[in-house]
């Protein structure tokens, strides 16, 4: 049978805090972790990712060829 | 209104530190880690003469323990001698669950198929968990042992926080002057890394 767990799922913080590494060092951790990875990298906070949906420009839609293109 | 939950998890790992377990030993930090718990150790323990008292306050400290017998065979230094650390340890987790009103599980892991019914037949009737000395073993086990719905984390999810750690070891391994990951700053210092790799990771 299987352990249900019940407590809540640590943050990098938490996890600092219980094993006694200092808040600086657990800064300077999470963001070693972020920068060399490219699963985790942020930018001011949100989630980097490479298949960001970008808006047209207001040219490019003039531009645009066909009814599906047109539409967006 | 929401009732705020309870802190996180704790697991005790009773684990062989030696050069040929450290991909199973960053493993167990990856998988116990990829669940939201935090990893304990008896690594964080300074050597010193109260540090059985402190191993037993360690395993008090913690929800869970897993204690990994896959590595009972004789050592190479002379005098050739088995280990005892890890099930002696595994005895202390036992009689605290035993004995203590608060709430400890423990589960055993193992190598080799039916192994333990030789080496440690006392636990006849305990199932222990087969990893087959495998880094995807250790994270189907911990799969089988543990639960949280919702954010159960894939044996994929749990490989990319194992592989975020071996990218990082070097780095802290530096930065702690260290040659070993079995040291007390090397092991915080990297489950820190996993934690924020499964906040992440595990959506």
């Amino acid at each position: 049978m299987k352990v249900l767990l019940e407590g809540r799922f640590s943050s990098a913080e938490e996890t600092a805090d219980v094993l006694g590494v200092s808040s600086s060092r657990a800064r300077e951790l999470v963001s070693l972790a972020r920068s060399n990875s490219p699963y985790l990298a942020r930018v001011n906070g949100k989630r980097k990712t490479s298949s960001k949906k970008r808006t047209p420009s207001a040219s490019r839609k003039r531009r645009a060829r066909g009814k599906t293109a047109k539409a967006r | 209104v929401a009732r705020p939950q309870k802190p996180a998890d704790k697991v005790f790992l009773n684990i062989p530190y030696d050069e040929k377990f450290k991909r199973l030993f960053l493993a167990f930090i990856a998988g116990v880690s990829a669940f939201g718990m935090v990893p304990r150790a008896t690594l964080e323990i300074p050597t010193s003469k109260r540090r059985l008292e402190r191993i037993l306050g360690l395993i008090g400290s913690c929800q869970f323990s897993i204690h990994d017998l896959g590595r009972v065979e004789l050592d190479r230094i002379a005098p050739r001698t088995p280990r005892f650390n890890m099930p002696f340890e595994l005895g202390l987790s036992v009689a605290h669950e035993k004995t203590k009103q608060q709430k400890h599980e423990w589960f055993v892991c193992e190598s080799k198929r039916y192994r333990i019914g030789k080496s440690l037949s006392d636990l006849d009737g305990t199932d222990p968990f087969i990893h087959d000395g495998r880094i995807e073993g250790v994270f189907r086990e911990l799969g089988n042992i543990f639960l949280r719905p919702g954010r159960q984390p894939s044996v994929q999810q749990m490989r990319r926080i194992y592989v975020e750690l071996r990218r990082n070891l070097p780095i802290v391994l530096h930065h702690a002057g260290s040659a070993t990951p079995y040291t007390a700053r090397v092991f915080r210092e990297l489950c820190v890394i996993a934690s924020t790799a499964a906040d992440n990771i595990v959506i």
